[in-house]
């Protein structure tokens, strides 16, 4: 009855006659391009859809819209846009649109043709819906603008669906979208009454969960690997085959996929700086272990400026990759649901704080902002923060259920073990298995845990890890440790042992023959030429000063009496020779 | 003496130095941090230092920042020999670039002529770094484009790489006067620099 009375509204609004048409077609003359043209079927399905928007505040679920464009027979691709900000008139909803990049984007580019409704909402506030086509015949993408064919250096061919439909950005939903399913998790939705959705809660993942009709709106994914981890080159296979990996990421197809998806390699240069400290980088990321998975909220803006969906840096989950996809579909749709539960306290609260102006997402700058008027699309206004968040680097964020539901908070497995060892360990999948196993009912999270982080009141012995441990607070209920095992060869294990600690012994005396040769050697030689020249030198000082004393007091020799019958015929001989003085002996 | 004044005056009256002198009197330094997450290149500038123009490798500089931003290595090691290939070194035109980007199998729109204003505009606006013409036979990087207030933010590769602003009729001129040409990598927009915020708190604290 209220569909059928906003249906009624939208219609009367219709026949008002207050087109957009003008003011599109104003500004795209100002940007040199073509006007657009009113269709009879895109005016069917706006006019279907306009209510449906209203009713939602300005929210619009893809897949309306195409059962609407399926029932109009409208086969080009559609860009919907739905300005909530409660224009009174055409003019103004098409310049509120056209502040928003997405609105601008579409507005400005290649369509063709439009239809247009506007519907009062339940909170009384005019929603206008406006649709644009890309006509029937010449189906383009509005997310890029098309690459010019007649370049003069490369023909570049923008990647487009041959077929499927097309919306903004460029995602091709499949004939049954699996993906959005598996997105979605539980969530009941009731088609036809006054209550759609069980809760605010399950209405907004459900829009979040269908493909985002523009760039801007996609959620970021993002991988942390290591090149010499077996586990993450098993994580990068089973991306590109997994059904509920790909629900979040097709790698190699960026325009089909959910996210925003990248993939870090932890030892590359030109990326490590996103996890090192520095100036610009105060608070980086901390890697528990790899592969980590970090997902974060899209850089979609209000016209205000602000973020739709809090601070794009905010991270929403940082997951290490356990080895199953459906835990981590989990973990996303759960760190999800409650990151947007939290924004949509968040904004209660806001509306109850209405005297607070200024407006803030998580993470946002300190600087008061215009309050935000509702923006394009959603209308979650990032609210004010009672207390300024403090940014701690080593904090790491908790798993959301965990602390929602706050049952048996502190009881938690540990896999234990050291840090170095996470990723090349071979039996990794077997600690995984022990930990699995000792999961009570009903289960409670997991978490690696590096022995030089343990909590105090838990001891390990360092021969027993990796060990999997039950812990509630510091109390060890179950300790499985999971040893690397010793690598054997059968029968001839114990050959191979002794043949190994052989190896090992003459390799340590090898290692201190070597010292030996190279340090205690030359320092032996040292020592023992300083000694002898020490030695050496005492001696000669002890020696030098004997030699004189001897020399000094050695009696003067007397010369020999001569008889004189033998000098008298000689000095009689020589006269010469008796003058010379008598020779020492 | 009047061999020099000669040679002054006539690159006075050369049509490039009074476009370049009217750009270098519009571009005022930015005050935006590095890290913005409204913008598509949250590189610091500590890590842009490595790009710095060595030797007329302006292009590869301007590419090899968008490769860092964006995650893409065989971009991101253009200046060096890397397993991707050899260092590329010296001027490029954009069949230089189109061979490289081929032969190290990366996607990029390599885009020439009227549509440039289009296509830098959607890059800017999703938050995708790009590498465009900029002032005189230069080539630089688009930081982002700041719509509030109208500016262009551009990332010069000559040394200091600081963040310069312009409005549009300022980068306008400082486009024009390269020639128009830019390179866009196709793959997805980096993420804000994450950052750890305890945002389930807020949850626990039971706001009422």
């Amino acid at each position: 009855m209220k569909t059928a009375t906003l249906f009624f509204a939208a219609c009367v609004l219709c026949a008002t006659g207050d087109d957009p048409a003008g003011e599109i077609n104003r500004q795209r003359q100002e940007a040199g391009l073509a006007p657009v043209v009113a269709s009879e079927k895109l005016q069917q399905v706006a006019s279907a859809c306009a209510p449906l928007a209203a009713d939602a505040k300005g929210l619009l679920k893809l897949s309306d819209v195409r059962l609407a464009a399926n029932a109009a027979e409208y086969s080009a691709p559609i860009y919907p846009l739905v300005a909530t900000r409660n224009s009174p008139t055409a003019t103004a909803a098409v310049e509120s649109l056209l502040s928003v990049p997405p609105g601008r984007a579409a507005l400005l580019g290649k369509v063709q043709d439009y239809g247009w409704a506007a519907a009062r909402g339940p909170d009384g506030k005019r929603y206008w819906t406006i649709f644009l086509g890309a006509g029937e015949t010449t189906p383009v993408s509005a997310s890029a603008p098309p690459a010019t064919a007649s370049a003069p250096t490369v023909a570049i061919t923008q990647p487009t669906a041959a077929a499927g439909e097309e919306l903004i950005g460029g995602g091709v939903i499949e004939e049954v979208g699996r993906d959005e399913v598996i997105r979605r998790g539980n969530i009941q939705e009731h088609i036809g009454g006054d209550e759609r959705f069980a809760s605010e809660e399950d209405e907004r993942l459900a829009q979040i969960a269908a493909l985002p009709p523009s760039d801007n709106e996609k959620w970021f994914v993002s991988v942390w690997a290591s090149k010499n981890c077996s586990a993450c080159t098993r994580l990068k296979e089973l991306w590109k085959t997994d059904p509920t990996l790909r629900a979040y990421a097709k790698p190699e197809n960026p325009k089909d996929s959910f996210s925003h998806f990248t993939w870090y390699y932890k030892e590359d240069k030109h990326q490590s700086w996103r996890l090192e400290k520095s100036p610009s980088n105060p608070n980086p990321i901390q890697l528990r272990a790899v592969p980590t998975i970090i997902v974060q909220p899209p850089r979609w803006q209000n016209t205000d400026g602000s973020y739709v969906y809090g601070d794009p840096s905010t991270v929403v989950l940082n997951y290490v990759w356990e080895g199953s996809p459906e835990k981590l579909n989990k973990a996303i749709n759960g760190a999800i649901r409650a990151y947007v539960s939290t924004l949509q306290k968040k904004e209660a609260q806001d509306v109850r704080n209405a005297a607070i102006p200024p407006a803030r997402g998580f993470g946002a700058s300190e600087t008061p902002t215009t309050p935000a008027a509702g923006g394009f699309g959603q209308q979650i206004v990032p609210p004010p923060l009672k207390l300024p968040l403090d940014d701690e680097p080593d904090r790491e964020p908790r798993h959301p259920a965990r602390d929602r539901n706050n049952i048996e908070a502190s009881r938690e497995i540990l896999i234990v073990n050291d840090s170095e060892l996470v990723c090349s360990s071979d039996h990794e999948e077997k600690v995984l298995q022990v930990a699995q196993e000792m999961q009570p009912d009903p289960p409670v999270p997991v978490r690696r845990v590096d022995v030089k982080k343990l909590p105090r009141g838990i001891k390990v012995k360092a021969g027993e890890l990796p060990v999997v441990m039950l812990v509630d607070g510091n109390d060890v209920e179950k300790r499985t440790p999971v040893p690397v095992p010793d690598k054997s060869w059968g029968p001839f294990a114990s050959m191979w042992f002794l043949a190994g600690k052989a190896i090992d012994m003459f390799g340590t005396l090898l290692i201190w023959g070597v010292a030996i040769l190279c340090f205690f050697v030359p320092v032996i030689i040292l020592v023992i030429a300083v000694l002898a020249t020490i030695l050496w030198l005492v001696r000669r000082s002890k020696q030098a000063p004997a030699v004189q004393t001897v020399y000094q007091t050695a009696p003067v020799p007397q010369p020999a009496a001569a008889p004189a019958a033998v000098v008298a015929p000689a000095a009689a001989a020589s006269p010469a020779s008796a003058a010379a003085p008598p020779a020492v002996a | 003496m009047i061999r020099v004044s000669v040679l002054l005056l006539s690159l006075l009256l050369s049509p490039t130095v009074p476009q370049l002198l009217t750009v270098a009197a519009a571009q005022v330094p930015s005050q935006v941090t590095w890290t913005d997450p409204a913008h598509g290149l949250n590189v610091p500038q500590e890590v842009l230092q490595r790009y710095r123009n060595p030797d007329g490798s302006c292009v590869q500089c301007s590419n090899g920042m968008c490769g860092t931003a964006m995650n893409v290595p065989e971009f991101a090691s253009l200046l060096d020999d890397s397993e991707y290939g050899k260092a590329v070194r010296g001027g490029s035109g954009p069949s230089r670039v189109a061979a490289y980007a081929k032969s190290r199998n990366v996607r990029i729109w390599n885009i020439t002529g009227s549509t440039t204003w289009e296509w830098m505009r959607w890059a800017a606006l999703s938050n995708r770094p790009c590498a465009i013409g900029a002032g005189g036979n230069h080539f630089q990087t688009l930081k982002g484009y700041d719509a509030k207030r109208g500016r262009w933010l551009v990332c010069n590769n000559n040394g200091d790489q600081k963040i310069q602003e312009y409005d549009e009729a300022a980068f306008r001129r400082l486009h024009l006067a390269s020639g128009q040409w830019c390179v866009i990598l196709d793959y997805p927009p980096e993420p804000a620099t994450p950052v750890v915020r305890p945002w389930w708190e807020q949850l626990q604290e039971g706001v009422p």
